[in-house]
């Protein structure tokens, strides 16, 4: 009896490790938690052709949008799958590490098998062309002379625009009026100057700059998207913020199917096809592997749960 | 800026083939739907929605545009036929239009309704091209303030335009600003009516909204009265096409009477087609030589409606697209098909998605030429007998439609739950008289004028009152005034002078 257990375990295990040499056997679905048209759900439906390619042997991508609740819905949906590879989903920070921090999600991030990482978009100041404000410096200046004066449309309170400047506030000790609009729409104010400055990603920038100029962006290094364009560290304020897109499936994903899905997708950031579509699109490709991915998702796990405990974004 | 070039560089994508068939499918369906009373332009397009969200963007609305202006002319139908308004804003083509039936010239009606409609939709639609990419420029000069004003001034249009029902209205319009606030509060994303759940954070699609409010009410009432005898085959004396066609000068005064009303009501948030039809017909009655002879069957009064109500069409698209408040409640659901699309209204619109802006504007003419060889005579005399179709036999596919309307926008069956909450909510509303319109507009206008104004609060840094003091406020609060003040206060002066007399 004992044998024959045996004996059906590892016929088990062959017929397991047989399969997912074989993977992708069926459609693997993307879930986007945001909805359709979005900026996330063009990324994907622009990427996943290209992930199918590269996956080779007639690979096939079903994107599905989960939308709801500020991403929570999809990820709780990814979360809840079988992981078998054949379900994952887009993450996105800040959301996939704040949403749990601020008590609104059953899940961390940690809950979550990382894939890769694909967009790293800056966090960028921006102001309408003519603005007073000619580099940070001024800006901070100006915002420390007037507390409270300098207005800042960002998106959502908490979203990866809010807490840009309140980490520029923190650094500096300047005081900014946070005024929080919904998606597009900080752009739009900026452009027609009803706030002084918009916290907004180079991505949202970068095909504005006929009405508008990008004082900086909050990042290590410059960007191929705008190399013209400083960072803020050049001009002397050490702070980094962005957003990332990447991909996760459920927790306990085989290894072969993250490492074939790492592969493809690190070969589809670096097609030349798919480099001009993400540029057009104001994409900013940022390639990491899972370990390079949860290594950044930790350090700022970390950062954010030490402003949290400091002083909360949200009340 | 340049009119033209973006027009000419819309049209062939316009002019392919999916969307030519798009357009002709929209306008075919829109007409059946129209002339189906219960059925109306805005329920027919938000079931019909899903069904284009993987359909190429400017398909979509090319089928949109046809349903909406086919449905403005299929309502004249029923109408001129067996005075039942198909949609209410055919309801002043009763007046004369069936007078007209009565005395055996059903077809010459049908005909003045079509020729009516069709110029009414391509006169508003070039009204919308010359407008609408200006202003949509204008837009950005339109921050928090101002957003906020022009969101007072429909709640207010929603209210002045009620007339005799006010307090009904105004109910209406509560249910749907309180429906507007559920979700996360603009500001601090606090959770408002939701309990607890995580559906509801996003606060309610409009889709999922219309949907259920505009398609179950019409098929429970079409349940209760199965019973109602289906009519007789019905038969149309039409006079030669080009015989009509020579009168069309005839009726140019009326026509630019019902073009100015449409235009203006269109631009304004919160009234729709019924309202211009009204306006229009009492401008032609008070220009008549012979006043008397209306609602005894003068053409001139469809002339008058049918223009008018289809003047609305494009232009009530005009606010719409360029600062996303929607002129009417068929605004409000083609509003929701842009967004599904991924098109935000606003100036991005114009500037991104030129293409697709501009061959929306074109299908709104093109959607309204092409109803005159389709409402043409043998296809009106063929609509006509749409009316015997036993009405319940629709029920089944409209309640299928809607849930998989309602599932389709999010991936949701929760959607579908509430899609049926909102289906009895309008049940009972319209069992009760309760108008629907104010409860979309109250939906959208709602969390637009709180989030605005909170905006407009957080702005004002330095204390300038900015909600009174920038420029464009103070003449949105002139406006306001002036539409909202005035006309009651002149009722009473005339009241005071009839009495006095």
């Amino acid at each position: 009896m004992k044998r024959i257990t045996a004996s059906l375990a590892a016929i088990g295990l062959l017929a397991g490790t047989a399969a997912l040499a074989d993977y992708p056997e069926k459609p693997i679905t993307i879930v986007v938690p945001y909805g359709a048209g979005g900026g996330s759900d063009i990324m994907v439906r622009t990427v996943a052709p290209y992930i199918e390619k590269y996956l080779g042997d007639g690979a096939s991508i079903v994107v599905e949008n989960r939308t709801g609740a500020s991403g929570i819905i999809g990820w709780q949906a990814v979360h809840d799958a079988r992981p078998d590879g054949y379900t994952i989903g887009v993450i996105t920070t800040p959301s996939i590490v704040t949403k749990p921090i601020e008590g609104k999600a059953e899940f961390t991030w940690q809950d979550f098998t990382i894939i890769a990482n694909m967009v790293t978009d800056p966090a960028a100041l921006n102001v309408k062309k003519g603005s007073q404000f000619k580099d940070i410096a001024g800006l901070v200046d100006y915002a420390k002379e007037n507390p409270k004066v300098v207005t800042m449309a960002t998106g959502n309170f908490g979203g990866d625009d809010h807490l840009a400047g309140l980490q520029l506030e923190k650094l500096t000790g300047a005081e900014f009026t946070f005024v929080p609009f919904p998606g597009v729409a900080a752009r739009n104010a900026t452009m027609g100057g009803h706030v002084a400055v918009g916290s907004f990603n180079l991505g949202e920038a970068v095909n504005y700059q006929d009405s508008i100029d990008i004082l900086g962006i909050m990042a290590d290094k410059r960007s191929d998207l705008a190399p013209e364009v400083p960072t803020l560290k050049e001009q002397g304020f050490d702070v980094v913020a962005s957003s990332q897109r990447g991909f996760a499936g459920p927790k306990g994903m085989p290894d072969e199917a993250v490492e074939k899905l790492s592969a493809a997708i690190a070969q589809a950031v670096n097609d030349p096809d798919f480099r001009k579509d993400a540029q057009n699109q104001g994409v900013v490709l940022d390639f990491a592997d899972s370990a390079d991915f949860t290594a950044q998702l930790d350090a700022f796990d970390k950062a954010m749960r030490k402003i949290w405990a400091e002083s909360p974004w949200l009340e | 800026m340049d009119l033209f070039s973006p027009l000419l560089d819309a049209l062939p994508a316009v002019l392919t083939f999916p969307n030519l068939l798009a357009m002709v499918g929209g306008v075919l369906v829109g007409i059946v739907v129209g002339s189906l009373p219960g059925l109306t332009a805005t329920m027919s397009i938000a079931v019909l929605l899903p069904l284009t969200f993987t359909m190429d963007p400017l398909v979509a609305l090319g089928m949109m545009a046809g349903i909406y202006n086919g449905a403005m002319y299929g309502g004249a139908i029923p109408a001129i036929l067996l005075r039942i308004p198909g949609t209410p804003a055919a309801i002043v083509t009763t007046f004369d239009g069936y007078p007209l039936a009565q005395q055996g010239r059903a077809g010459y009606a049908l005909q003045i309704a079509l020729l009516s409609s069709a110029f009414g939709g391509m006169m508003s639609a070039i009204a919308m091209m010359v407008l609408a990419p200006p202003l949509s420029l204008v837009t950005l000069a339109f921050g928090p303030p101002e957003v906020f004003w022009v969101g007072i001034f429909g709640m207010a249009a929603v209210a002045v335009f009620l007339g005799e029902d006010l307090p009904k209205g105004l109910l209406s319009a509560l249910i749907g600003l309180f429906i507007g606030m559920i979700g996360l509060d603009p500001v601090m994303s606090t959770d408002r009516f939701t309990f607890g759940q995580l559906e509801l954070e996003s606060g309610i699609d409009i889709v999922v909204l219309m949907v259920g409010l505009y398609a179950i009410p019409p098929c429970l009432e079409m349940a209760e009265d199965t019973a109602r005898a289906v009519g007789a085959r019905i038969r149309l004396d039409f006079q030669p096409f080009l015989k009509t066609i020579r009168e069309i000068p005839r009726y140019f005064r009326i026509w630019s009477w019902a073009y100015f009303y449409g235009i203006f009501v269109g631009l304004l948030p919160g009234a729709s087609g019924s309202f211009v039809s009204f306006l229009a017909y009492e401008r032609a009655k008070r220009m008549s030589k012979d006043p008397e002879s209306f609602g005894k069957g003068n053409p001139e009064g469809i002339a008058a409606s049918e223009f008018g109500n289809n003047a609305d069409n494009a232009a009530a698209l005009i606010p719409t697209v360029t600062l996303g408040i929607p002129g009417s409640s068929v605004a409000a659901v083609i509003m929701g098909g842009l967004l599904v699309h991924g098109l935000q209204p606003g100036p991005d619109l114009f500037r991104n998605s030129a293409d697709i802006i501009y061959g929306f504007m074109i299908q709104m003419f093109l959607t309204s030429l092409i109803l005159i060889p389709l409402g043409g005579s043998f296809a009106t005399n063929l609509f006509a007998q749409v009316l015997r179709i036993p009405r319940p036999l629709l029920i089944p596919l409209i309640i299928c439609l809607s849930i998989v309307g309602a599932y389709c926008v999010q991936n949701s069956l929760f959607d579908v739950w509430l899609m049926f909450g909102f289906g009895l909510l309008g049940y009972v509303m319209s069992k009760t008289g309760l108008p629907l319109a104010p409860v979309a507009l109250g939906v959208i206008l709602g969390p637009l004028i709180e989030s605005n104004l909170r905006l407009s609060l957080l702005l004002d840094v330095r204390n300038e009152h900015i909600l009174f003091t920038r420029p464009i406020c103070m003449v949105l609060i002139a406006l306001l005034v002036l539409t909202t003040v005035l006309p009651p206060v002149w009722k009473h002066i005339r009241a005071r002078r009839a009495r006095a007399a």
